[in-house]
């Protein structure tokens, strides 16, 4: 855990949030939630619909109030400011052209209002068409857009104004999956090129993954872990995050003995396993052991070291390039994993040897 | 057995057969014949005589004084109603767009029961509220806006408040059928790029307003365009609205030849301005909202 001076200390530009607190009548939406985001820095809020994570977002934007907390951006407190007076760009879901003005119009509207002359205006809306490969579009209408170029358009508008940071609420979830998956490259690269702050609400964890700096992982209005793509995937520190993030194989049980940096752990139904031990365990500790569906191996063979268990291919479930085997234990356990499609392939039925190394196994807290 | 057939095979033609059969024997005839009788000859003291003679057309549009104080008088009388009443409707329909659940649901109901009284009835309201010692006046006066009762009753300023009274459920019926489908987004991006919210009203919710400012005004000027009940009741011969000339010529002066001719004026000169009105609007604006 970082410490809060790291967090919130030095770095007083990029995003802010402090103790923010939303209710809608009795229900608290966003519950106390604080993160910082660094200047340049990409940071994703991943989570269920109905966490919170919008809500979270149109405060920021400052469409909604919060009860208690401030929110901080580019080191001014902007609390209590109107939406219109933050240095904000906000890129919606659906986008939100506006259908009566054209392509130039739209990007230009921001700059307008801000009393700029129309020759700079000219240069400023070419130079973001020409980042956002929309050259040429300036006199269509939204209508006359696909859905890629809508989305390149409403990011455009918001780079036009040269915000402090960026906000985007799942701006890629209305798009079909090959340019989705495009989309994000593209974003990416932009956003190392320009150094733009930008805080991306998505439940998608893939795309949470694959674009973030950093990943907030929130819950029932909560931020339940921040942490490097790699750190949420890797080292959940909760069941919401392990199971939310990815797919995983979920032990209980209780620790046997603990003997130097490795625990004897014996499950619900009695096999014993061997688990590397990073943080103080106890023995006799009710606790959760899990393991990614893709660190477990499968062979025909029993192979050598710890934590070896014969088991039953129950089900074969192809992805093409992966392949997911369901395999049941003795004592009726199941466990799922997930190999390459590379040489060896198991077909349902199958006597096999499952594998769970003990450095791939660790330890979460069962939920309350 | 064919019957069936045809009706299975053809369920939208079948469904439509209600509303034709409706429509052609309570519209298509009634005007079809008053049509014919508006050629018809008109014999004073007596009734009329079957006839094809221009005569009933000739003597309202040949006759300055019918085109200046009934045809012209009747377009002004709607053009400024109607603006009015878009006026008017605007603000109630844009907050009644932003309510929502239960609220919204009490406000259009609010807004839309004058529509479930008779006309008649209304304009007897209106008339205890425009008496000399009437509501308005007696508030006016309490208030010290007035030093002596007003007249409304029989003038044009009644006349034409009702008009406006009646017209706006119908107004904001139309307005909110373009403000509620805004997405509230679009003038959250307005904000989001620095408009305060004159702004973004100013420069989104209205212009992406305006074909349902249009449709209302289109329903409001032909309503107020062929008013009959308001300026009988309020206004009398002084104020000869279309209507009212329609209604004297056919049932006081007994001239039905006549009266079917400055109803067919009234019609065709409606369409004609309609028609004039949509296609400007449709150069101006729809064509490039795409509408």
């Amino acid at each position: 855990m970082r410490s809060m001076m790291e967090e919130y200390g030095e770095d007083k530009r990029g995003i802010s949030l402090k103790n923010v607190t939303k209710r809608f009548g009795h229900l608290v939406v966003v519950d106390s939630v604080s993160f910082h985001v660094k200047e340049g820095a990409f940071m994703s809020l991943l989570g269920p619909s109905g966490c919170g994570k919008t809500t979270t977002l149109r405060m920021i934007a400052g469409f909604l109030k919060p009860e208690r907390g401030t929110i901080n951006i580019g080191g001014v407190d902007v609390t209590h400011l109107p939406p219109f007076k933050r240095n904000v760009g906000l890129v919606f879901q659906s986008y939100a052209l506006w259908p009566h003005m054209t392509v130039f119009e739209n990007i230009s509207f921001g700059l307008k209002l801000d009393k700029i002359k129309p020759k700079a205006i000219k240069k400023k809306v070419g130079d973001v068409l020409s980042l956002t490969n929309l050259s040429g579009m300036e006199n269509r209408y939204p209508r006359e857009l696909s859905g890629g170029q809508q989305q390149r358009v409403a990011l455009a508008r918001a780079l036009a104004l040269d915000p402090a940071v960026f906000l985007l609420d799942e701006p890629l979830s209305n798009l079909d999956r090959k340019l989705r998956v495009y989309m994000r490259v593209e974003l990416k690269q932009l956003q190392k090129k320009l150094g733009m702050t930008i805080l991306y609400v998505t439940h998608d964890q893939e795309e949470a993954l694959s674009m973030s700096d950093r990943v907030a992982i929130m819950n029932k209005g909560r931020i339940i872990q921040v942490g490097t793509p790699d750190e949420i995937y890797e080292n959940p520190q909760s069941m919401f995050t392990a199971d939310f993030v990815g797919n995983i194989n979920m032990i209980e049980g209780v620790i046997l003995e603990i003997s130097g940096r490795l625990a004897t752990f014996k499950t619900r139904d009695g096999f014993l396993l061997k688990v590397s031990l990073e943080k103080g365990m106890k023995p006799g500790a009710r606790v959760n052991v899990a393991i990614r569906p893709e660190k477990l191996s499968v062979s025909r063979q029993p192979p050598e070291g710890e934590n070896v268990f014969p088991g039953t291919v129950k089900f074969v479930d192809y992805f093409g390039s992966l392949i997911k085997y369901f395999v049941e234990l003795e004592t009726g356990f199941q466990l799922m994993a997930e190999n390459q499609n590379l040489d060896a392939r198991f077909n349902a039925g199958e006597k096999v040897y499952l594998k769970l190394e003990p450095g791939h196994c660790y330890f979460i807290e069962p939920e309350a | 057995m064919k019957i069936r057939n045809w009706i299975f095979r053809n369920p939208p033609l079948f469904l439509l057969l209600p509303g034709a059969l409706l429509l052609a024997s309570f519209l298509v005839i009634p005007v079809g014949w008053m049509i014919r009788v508006s050629f018809y000859q008109n014999l004073p003291g007596s009734y009329m005589k079957a006839a094809w003679i221009l005569d009933n057309y000739k003597k309202f549009l040949g006759d300055l004084w019918y085109l200046r104080n009934v045809l012209y008088f009747s377009f002004k009388i709607a053009a400024f109603t109607t603006f009015l009443t878009i006026l008017l409707a605007y603000p109630p329909s844009l907050y009644i767009a932003k309510s929502r659940g239960r609220k919204k649901q009490v406000l259009l109901t609010m807004t839309l029961s004058p529509l479930l009284i008779g006309m008649v009835c209304l304009i007897f309201g209106w008339i205890v509220i425009f008496r000399g010692q009437g509501l308005l006046n007696q508030v006016a006066l309490w208030a010290g806006l007035i030093s002596e009762p007003v007249k409304y009753l029989y003038s044009l300023k009644g006349i034409i408040i009702c008009l406006v009274y009646i017209s706006i459920p119908f107004a904001i019926l139309n307005l909110l059928d373009s403000l509620g489908r805004l997405d509230p987004s679009l003038e959250e991006a307005a904000m989001n790029v620095g408009a305060n919210r004159w702004q973004s009203f100013r420069h989104i919710t209205f212009p992406l307003s305006t074909p349902g400012m249009f449709a209302g005004s289109l329903v409001v000027f032909a309503l107020n365009f062929s008013a009959f009940a308001v300026p009988l009741m309020l206004g009398g011969e002084r104020f000869p609205m279309m209507g009212l000339v329609i209604y004297i010529q056919s049932m006081e002066l007994n001239n039905i030849p006549f009266a079917a001719a400055i109803s067919m004026i009234l019609l065709v000169s409606s369409m004609i301005i309609l028609f004039l009105y949509s296609k400007a609007i449709h150069r101006h604006f729809f064509r490039r909202m795409g509408l």
